[in-house]
């Protein structure tokens, strides 16, 4: 992110959208699409070509056929049967974008179906790509004894990322190297992909990023299919290439949020204490994704929670349909499960009377007693202060009663209102076991004019991160901001890293920061200049949940977050307003608080807007095409007061995440607060103008 | 088709398909990269550019639409006077941006400050829905513009006094 | 990716003759509603269109004691820059909750009438004032009041080949204005709707109501509107509570989907008047 306005013109900074370069002799790609959710394809007929574009299909690739380092086998383009509606079977590529497009849509695949899946809930055994299973206790006993008894089904719905900018990538090559351009949040996979596809050395390929902006986690690994693709492209044409996909088409075809169901039933004993959670989690993949098992692992340890809770049984499995493919949204998978989690807990503490964030404070563990792994807690996990705190901001405790009691008497101009609270943490050391790209270095060289230059792949998303490194830096080695240079994210300049993801820009990268600039000052004095530094780090291990078992603590390294959300809902037009929002983060030492505080505004915005309304619709397994004229992500018309307070934001720690808190903890909050409000149990998300028509009773 | 138009000031003339729409006229042949297309439906703002006086989406707006009107760039508003108040009100709150809608948010935040009267908070946020935005608080870009209407204010009445 | 014929009339006689001589021709006024769900890069026209920017009698306004005539060709944003009291405070808000104020620097009232496939967000307000269109064909021109558009099956019915040319407003004053946007927000879909509701009071009795709703197909129940006319304030639970299943009932012939929000929003409309 650069600050203010100076909007990047043509040149190769790592700033420029992609959409922005523009280079001679360039021919645009275009996709030809499977047809239908699953498939043999029979034959692939080309269109009549004109002269200057060309078809390629899988057979023209010269190296690998599928995407290397991810968890899931996907094709770089179909070949002998296809699995998802829009999955990508050949390239049309030539001069003109819009005659590639057209003639893209016109090429026919001649198919035979073949039985499709498209709907994960079920999971049949074969569709299971991935399982966790955990139990402690005796979770039947629990809940045959039980004083409290719920059960539920939990739904969220594919979401959409709506990045800064549509996908895409451009290659060429020049003096026997390819170059590519893409926007991702994983450059030294991208360089590994297109090594991979075209067969050739990695030392031949160079990646050079493109601006990121905002991307919620949707440019994990799909920038690296479609830089293959571009390669392949260029390689055909003997000229630069450029995939770039339209909005409506990224929306059509790009990987999505992944949809999630939640069978639950939940136990109180005869004293109001939490005895039993048994939860089967099912995240529908679609046709395949990066990190699967961490998000289902993720997922698994989000459900457990923090709760203080003798008696667990929790099943998470990913399954594989035939529908676009589906994974990460602003974080691997604990959104996906906080959801149901924390709406689940203020349920419970409705149902026996009691004040929902006292009750949760009360059934949460405390220091010296064990995680359901085995690990004891070395430290009080912050819950009772942060949920203190913001219960103190909000007002809960009244605005929660004054809401059910004009609830119940019923207002005549059908304003409901309602509050809910969730908590939740955000952890960077969570394994399924072998979880591709934990590795992350960082090079560092104070120059002879005393300019500290920082590179490494893992590339601050944004201006507001890569201040913060400067900043970091400026402090240990007292030199001026300006004299911080942050070399861009180039595989050539900088060491390969994993993805930018959980925040790892900041918890890992930002102390492989301090970690070279203390190196570079330690030798300051003492050598001649230039100075350069190396450090490298695996991300801590917390808790790892294999198939054999679980070890380890996913609270080492986490932080929280407490959240109350305020709505209002029309129950005539089903109208839903958002009016207030308080977020108490207990998240170490935050570098700035300034710069912390807006990202998580904008965010809880975001997550608010995905919780409220907007939504994904499908049809025949494809994502619905008119439904995206209908979506919208949320309009400043529904601008809502936003209140953060952080937790003694300069105590000496190492920083932690935080980016994806209000994504693990608004959404549950939202879900209790609409229930509230409509005196109904709200179980999906997003909450539609059905839904809220239909809790009212009827006129 | 032959399209003639004033584009931020000068006379302008090129060959187009009656499909074209206005931003990719701008982008693929003129080289004014700083208005994106993005959504192509109208409702993101990304591509806003003023056309006779009025801020519209260029997505929008196809090519024969533009024959004999004037179209101004976010490339051609930052000579302006109001370019630099809006630039002020950015530059004070700190608000930060990915680049992606600057042009729209620009725009849209001049747009609210244009009138006559100084705008209040509602107007403000009804002009700032024409864009969508991932990336930014939207609080902040509220503030942004309402420090812009005062550094307008300043800089008309240091001009009235003159 | 065929070209396109483009004419730039300059007057409704020209236009007509256009359209005389092709009825296929495509009238394109703001281009909003025509470009709606058409995301790809390149737009695929018909082969004929008509840009009627260029139609001087389509942008003007005049006004009498009783109405006020808007030429279809005005652009939203410039209807909601009228100084206050040019139109009817329920027109007003109902332009004003359409798209986004850039969009709304484009689109055109006539465009948004027009709409063939759905009732847009200015009928049901114009429908509660029974406004009146100026329809010009090129067989001869009429006025037709805005109820009239809604067709036997409830969708919009508008002659196959015509132009409205101006949009005539009665002006006088309502009390009591409703105009709610349900459904999601954004571009209008098949779940979304635009209720209006006009009530006048005098000295303590109701003495005309009016209900009208438009999506994907149109609402307006005159002889229920008139149950309660004569009815003294406040109104009694009984009478509202069975005149929302009637309207509910109504609503529900015309198409199952309105019934809720038809009968929700007449609840809300009346509770208010209550
Ligand atoms: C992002 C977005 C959001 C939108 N949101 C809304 C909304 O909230 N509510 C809403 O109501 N609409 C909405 N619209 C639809 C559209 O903007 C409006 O309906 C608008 O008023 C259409 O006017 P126009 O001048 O652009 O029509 P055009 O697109 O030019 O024309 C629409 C149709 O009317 C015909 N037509 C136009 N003028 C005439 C005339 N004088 N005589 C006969 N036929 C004519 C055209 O041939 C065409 O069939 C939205 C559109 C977009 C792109
Ligand atoms: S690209 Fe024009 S409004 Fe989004
Ligand atoms: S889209 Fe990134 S700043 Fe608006």
């Amino acid at each position: 992110m650069h600050e203010g306005l100076a909007w990047p013109q043509n040149g190769a900074d790592s700033a420029i959208a992609l959409s922005d370069i523009v280079m001679d002799g360039l021919v645009n790609v275009a996709h030809v699409r499977a047809p239908a959710p699953h498939g043999r394809i029979r034959a692939l007929k080309s269109p009549t070509l004109p002269s200057g574009y060309l078809m390629i299909t899988a057979k023209d690739i010269p190296g690998a056929q599928f995407l290397p380092g991810l968890d899931s086998k996907i094709p770089l383009l179909a070949s002998g049967t296809f699995c998802w509606k829009g999955e990508p079977v050949a390239l049309i590529v030539g001069p003109d974008p819009n005659i590639v497009a057209e003639l893209a849509a016109t090429a026919s695949v001649e198919w035979e179906e073949l039985p499709a899946l498209l709907d994960g809930s079920g999971s049949p055994s074969s569709s299971v790509v991935a399982r966790r299973s955990f139990s402690l206790g005796d979770v039947d006993e629990a809940c045959n004894q039980a004083t409290t008894l719920l059960e539920d089904t939990w739904r969220s719905s594919t979401l959409e990322h709506w990045y800064s900018e549509p996908q895409g990538a451009i290659a060429w090559s020049t003096q026997g190297r390819v170059i590519v351009r893409t926007a991702t949040q994983w450059p030294s996979h991208v360089r590994e992909c297109v090594a991979a596809a075209l067969g050739a050395d990695l030392a031949r390929i160079r990646v050079i990023p493109t601006l990121l902006g905002v991307h919620l986690d949707g440019k994990i690994w799909y920038p690296s299919m479609l830089a293959c693709h571009a390669a392949l492209a260029s390689r055909a044409a003997g000229k630069p290439a450029r995939v770039l996909f339209t909005r409506e088409e990224d929306f059509l075809y790009s990987p999505k949020g992944a949809r999630v169901i939640i069978s639950s039933r939940a136990a109180l004993d005869s004293q109001g204490r939490l005895s039993a959670i048994d939860a089967r989690i099912t995240l529908d993949i679609g046709a395949g994704v990066a990190f699967a098992r961490a998000m289902l692992v993720e997922a698994g340890t989000a459900m457990i929670g923090a709760w203080n809770c003798p008696n667990l049984r929790i099943e998470a499995v990913a399954v594989t349909t035939n529908t676009p493919p589906a994974g990460a949204f602003a974080g691997l998978g604990a959104a996906h499960a906080f959801f149901a989690a924390g709406a689940l807990a203020t349920r419970l503490a409705e149902a026996i009377d009691e004040d929902p964030i006292s009750w949760m404070s009360d059934q949460v563990l405390s220091r010296g007693m064990a995680h359901p792994s085995g690990e004891a807690l070395r430290v009080e996990l912050p819950v009772r202060s942060i949920g203190g705190r913001v219960a103190a901001a909000s007002d809960f405790r009244r605005r929660h009663a004054s809401y059910e009691l004009l609830r119940k008497r019923g207002t005549a101009a059908g304003i409901q209102k309602g509050i809910g609270y969730a908590f939740a943490f955000q952890s960077d050391g969570i394994f399924a076991s072998d979880d591709p790209g934990d590795n992350y270095s960082m090079e560092a060289v104070l120059d002879k004019d005393l300019k500290l230059s920082i590179a490494s792949t893992c590339a601050p998303p944004d201006g507001g991160i890569s201040s913060l490194w400067r900043g970091e830096a400026a402090r240990i080695l007292s030199l001026p901001l300006e004299d911080i240079i942050i070399i861009p994210p180039d595989t050539d300049l900088a060491p390969p890293s994993g993805p930018g993801i959980r925040s790892r820009s900041i918890s890992v990268s930002g102390r492989l920061v301090t970690r070279v600039c203390q190196a570079i000052r330690k030798r300051r004095f003492r050598d001649p200049l230039p100075i350069p530094a190396k450090a490298s780090a695996r991300v801590e291990r917390g808790l790892t949940w294999t198939e054999t078992g679980m070890q380890g603590s996913p609270f080492m390294n986490a932080a929280w977050a407490a959240a109350v959300v305020e709505v209002e809902i029309n129950s005539f037009t089903g109208e839903t307003r958002p009016t207030g929002l308080w977020l108490c983060i207990d998240g170490g030492h935050i570098l700035s608080t300034e710069k912390a505080a807006k990202s998580l505004r904008a965010a809880s915005l975001d997550a608010l807007w995905a919780s409220a309304g907007e939504e994904v619709m499908f049809e025949s397994g494809g994502v619905l095409h008119s439904g995206y004229y209908s979506y919208s992500h949320g309009t400043r018309k529904s601008l809502v007061p936003v209140a953060i307070e952080f937790i003694d934001p300069d105590r000496a720690t190492p920083p932690r995440g935080i980016g994806e808190l209000p994504f693990h903890c608004i959404p549950a909050a939202f879900l209790s607060a609409a229930s509230q409000a409509l005196g109904a149990p709200i179980t999906s998300l997003p909450l539609h103008t059905e839904a809220k028509l239909r809790a009212r009773s009827e006129p | 088709m032959i399209v003639n138009f004033i584009l931020n000031g000068e006379d302008v003339s090129l060959r187009a398909r009656s499909g074209d729409r206005l931003i990719d006229i701008l982008r693929d042949s003129f080289g004014l990269h700083a208005a994106k297309a993005d959504c192509r439906k109208g409702t993101c703002g990304k591509c806003l550019v003023v056309m006779d006086g009025r801020l519209v989406p260029a997505c929008m707006v196809l090519a024969f639409k533009v024959r004999g009107r004037e179209v101004i760039t976010i490339e051609g508003f930052v000579q302006t006077d109001e370019y630099k108040d809006v630039a002020e009100g950015i530059r004070e709150v700190g608000l930060e941006t990915c680049g992606f809608c600057d042009a729209g948010v620009i725009l849209a935040i001049a747009s609210a400050i244009e009138g006559q009267t100084r705008p209040d908070r509602t107007e403000i946020i009804e002009a700032l829905s024409s864009v969508q935005c991932r990336c930014t608080d939207p609080e902040t870009t509220l503030r942004a513009a309402l420090a812009a209407a005062d550094a307008k204010d300043r800089r008309l009445y240091a001009r009235d006094r003159k | 990716m065929t070209a396109s014929e483009v004419h730039l009339p300059v007057s409704i006689p020209e236009l007509l003759e256009l359209l005389k001589r092709n009825p296929q021709l495509l009238l394109f006024a703001g281009g909003t509603g025509i470009l709606r769900e058409k995301g790809s890069r390149f737009i695929d026209l018909p082969p004929s269109i008509a840009l009627l920017d260029n139609v001087a009698e389509l942008r003007t306004v005049t006004r009498t004691e009783r109405y006020v005539e808007l030429g279809s060709g005005l652009r939203l944003s410039e209807i909601l820059s009228f100084k206050q009291g040019t139109i009817a405070p329920i027109l007003r808000e109902a332009i004003a909750g359409i798209a986004n104020p850039v969009i709304r620097n484009l689109a055109t009232l006539g465009g948004n009438l027009a709409c063939r496939e759905r009732f847009m967000d200015s009928w049901s307000a114009l429908a509660c004032l029974d406004a009146l269109l100026e329809i010009r064909e090129p067989s001869g021109s009429h006025w037709m009041n805005v109820n009239r558009l809604i067709g036997e099956t409830g969708k919009p019915a508008l002659p196959p080949v015509m132009v409205i040319s101006r949009i005539r407003v009665p002006v006088d004053s309502w009390p009591f204005i409703l105009v709610r946007k349900l459904g999601q927000a954004g571009w209008p879909g098949d779940d979304t709707w635009t209720f209006a509701a006009l009530a006048k009071i005098d000295k303590g009795y109701l003495v005309d109501l009016r209900l009208a709703m438009g999506g994907r197909c149109g609402l307006r129940f005159p002889e229920l509107d008139s149950r309660l006319e004569g009815s003294s304030l406040p109104l009694g639970t009984k009478e509202v509570v069975a005149l929302v299943a009637d309207y509910r009932e109504a609503a529900w012939e015309l198409d199952p989907d309105a019934a809720l929000p038809f009968s929700r929003m007449a609840d809300l409309a009346l509770g208010k008047l209550r």
